[in-house]
Formats: C-alpha cells, structure tokens, sequence
C-alpha cells in the first residue's frame, strides 16, 4: 500500500440513446479511483443508472407515456503495464437493461454483452514517490468496438429502443485526461474524457459525449487496512444524436447534461480492493427536459497482483 | 456547451407539406364490410426529408365519430403502414380511412383517405 501514489479516474463512454425523447442513459462510467500505478489489476465493476422519462406523442395533442428505465452492467476490466509509462485497460461489460411502462404496466427486458472498449494511458508528468507534493498527468486513447448484442436493426420503428439495447452498433474513439495532485494525506483529482462517436450500420448516431470530474480524498491507514474517503462533483455533456447521419437528421430531443454530487470511499487490503462510488444529479436538463436522470450506484473488487 | 450543441449540422430542408406523398391500397374505395370483418390497412408514405410520424383513424362519416385510432413515430423519409381494424359496426355506415403523415410535432404534414361503408 506504500507504493499507492497514483490515481487514475478513466471514463468510457458506454451507450446513449434515440427514439424522439428516450436518449436515456446519456450515460458515461467511471471506472473508479484505481491504486498502485505499477501493478497490474484485474476486477469486477457493477454499475447501476436509472432515468425516468416521458415520451411526447406524435402531436402535441397526442397522450404521454412515462416509462422508467434501469441500466445494470457488470463489467470485467483489467489493466496491464507496459514499460514504465504506459497503462493498457480492457473492459467487457454485460448489461441488463429493463424499461417499464407506467401507462401499459409493461416492462421490456434487453441483455446481452455490451461493447467492448481498450485504452492506452501514458503518464506525461509524474513526480517521485518520495516528494511531499505529487503530481501527475495521464492521458491516453482507446476505441470502443461495437460487440454489444442488438435487439433491433429498424431503427425507424423501434421507438426507444435505441436507448436501452446493450450495444450501440457503432465504433467509437475514447480519449481522456487525467490529473493528480497529493499533499500528504489530501488528494484532488481532476479528469477529463470525451467520446468520439460514428454512424453505425444503421446510419444512427449517438452523439458525442464529455465527461469530467472533480474529486477530493483523504488517505486513512487502520493497520493492514487503507481506506479512502472521496467526494465532488461530476458533470456530463452530450451532443444530440443523428437519426441519419448522412441526411443529417439532427434528432434534438436527446442530448443534454447532467451535474451529479458524488461521494464513496475505497478500501484496500494487502492485494485486494473494494470500491463504492454513489451518485445522485444537482442538476440537469436531458433529452429536451423529457429524461431525469436518478441515482447511480458504482461498486467493485479487484485483485492487484 | 451551448456553442457545441449549435455547432452540430443539421439537415435545412425547408418544410413542405404539400411533398408529402401518401398512396393507399387498402382498403379501397367501395369496398364493403360487414361486423367482424378485418379490414386490412396498406399504405405506402414518402416525403423529400425525415418524417416524424403517422396517425390512422377510421371515422363514421355520417357522425364524424372516430372508431378507431392510431398512431407510430417514425424516423424516415420513406415508409410502408400495415395495420387492420376488425369492424364492430353491425348497421349501414359510410365509413373513411383518415392516414395522416405528421413532419413535426406541430401536426405540419400531409393527409390521404379513402371512404368504403359497413354493411349488415
């Protein structure tokens, strides 16, 4: 645990959505503060979102339907050194997603594997261990392949579904950034990822997406046990999604941003780690006011070896 | 934020309802139904740009009631209706297929119908 330096806080983009309204999940996951900057690791991360949406009708006139949705992925990642500088990160994740109908008191289930993203950091700047201020700066790149299961391949008629499908279809490009400064027992990391999306087969295109965090943390040592308390502030943006792509069929009832408080802690125990991350919105405005984002949850272990 | 959003392109199409192009081939005008009849609904939407939707509605002309309504969104320029309405009319009526294509969410597109009667 002495060799805990080194912080890193990386954001993927996972799936957004479509239909008129839906545009759901918007969602981006942190994949938690990760410890020990030499060694390798390999865990289990299960992440919790849920949205509350309500879908206009094809006229003003026209009824409302409410539906609730919840998004559970559990994800299998690891992270391998290469040479001194360089991190690679593999996620798999496997989502359940389910939609409910307030109105019809339906509920539709979609899972299967989701998209499979990689990721290469280098640190760019990074201070001796032994330094009473340390800091250092990550950055890095990734892609995200479109192996998550579709429940539909008409885009056209499958109002919403879109959103809730454990894949996208497409492939996207991830970079991120990452900052870490630490005074003794005190800690603040800041970080930033943007998503690059692309038009899948089916010419849809969810939007871009940026994510960034500030967070503080504090260093606790209970004999063999560290722990580590956190808390800040995270804030997502997304562009609107493209129903054509080539047509250019801007679709402006999804997109938006989200600013969620967020508090958790880490506890470390010889190579083990356990992690909690709790998020809940301050402030939003998603899919043209029609998707309220609820609580996330984010918990994991891992294994550093 | 904002100016990213704006940044986005966007197809500028000017609206035109009158390009809306709806064909319906079923049923067809004159045909005849009686109670418990399914009418078969076909119908074939076309436009210059991204549709937004569809409504059907089968109205009693006689009394301007609707029997039966529907809609569907729908992201395409282009698109085929296939639906059906099982009649509940035991009497004479003068029936008609109202198929609507909505461009927006302001009820801007065009329309189509095509009248056939109930029967005893």
């Amino acid at each position: 645990m002495k060799h805990i330096l080194c912080w890193l806080l990386v954001l993927c983009g996972t799936s957004a959505t479509a239909c008129d309204v839906c545009g759901a999940s918007g969602s981006s996951q942190g994949l938690g503060i990760l410890p020990q900057f030499y060694r390798h690791f390999a865990g289990v991360q299960y992440q919790y979102r849920s949205f509350s949406s309500t879908h206009p009708g094809l006229i003003e006139q026209s009824a409302r339907e409410h539906t609730q949705e919840q998004y559970n992925t559990m994800q299998l990642w690891g992270r391998a050194n290469v040479g001194k500088r360089m991190q690679l990160f593999a996620f798999v994740p496997y989502m359940s997603n389910t939609r409910h109908f307030r109105e019809r008191n339906a509920t539709g289930s979609y899972h299967g594997l989701g998209d499979v993203s990689a990721l290469a950091n280098v640190a760019i700047i990074k201070t001796p261990d032994s330094n009473r201020v340390r800091h250092m700066l990550l950055a890095g790149a990734g892609v995200k392949a479109p192996t998550g299961k579709r429940y539909s391949q008409n885009a056209q008629t499958d109002d919403g579904i879109l959103n809730i499908q454990p894949g996208t279809g497409s492939w996207d490009a991830l970079l991120n950034a990452n900052y870490t400064l630490r005074y003794a027992l005190w800690g603040l990391n800041a970080e930033a990822s943007y998503t690059l999306t692309t038009a899948n087969k089916e010419d849809y295109k969810y939007g871009n997406r940026l994510g960034t965090s500030l967070q503080a943390f504090y260093w606790l040592q209970a004999g063999s046990f560290t722990i580590l308390p956190q808390a800040g502030l995270r804030y997502e943006y997304t562009l609107h999604d493209y129903d054509n792509y080539t047509r250019k069929w801007l679709n402006e009832q999804t997109g938006g941003h989200m600013l969620f408080a967020t508090t958790g802690a880490q506890v470390y125990y010889k190579q083990f780690g356990l992690q909690f991350s709790y998020f809940i919105p301050v402030h939003q405005y998603y899919a043209a006011g029609y998707v309220t984002a609820r609580q996330r949850v984010d918990a994991g272990i891992f294994f550093l070896f | 934020m904002l100016t990213m959003a704006a940044c986005q392109k966007k197809d500028e199409t000017p609206m035109q309802p009158d390009k809306v192009n709806i064909s319906i081939a079923a049923p067809k005008t004159g045909d005849a139904y009686h109670k418990g009849d399914t009418i078969r609904i076909l119908a074939s939407v076309s436009y210059i740009s991204q549709l937004h939707g569809y409504t059907l509605a089968i109205k009693n002309k006689a009394t301007n009631t609707t029997l039966w309504n529907t809609e569907e969104h729908v992201h395409s320029d282009k698109f085929d209706v296939n639906n059906y309405w099982v009649n509940t009319i035991d009497s004479a009526a003068q029936l008609v297929l109202e198929l609507t294509a909505e461009i927006d969410h302001d009820g801007n597109g065009g329309s189509n119908s095509v009248s056939f009667s109930s029967q005893p």
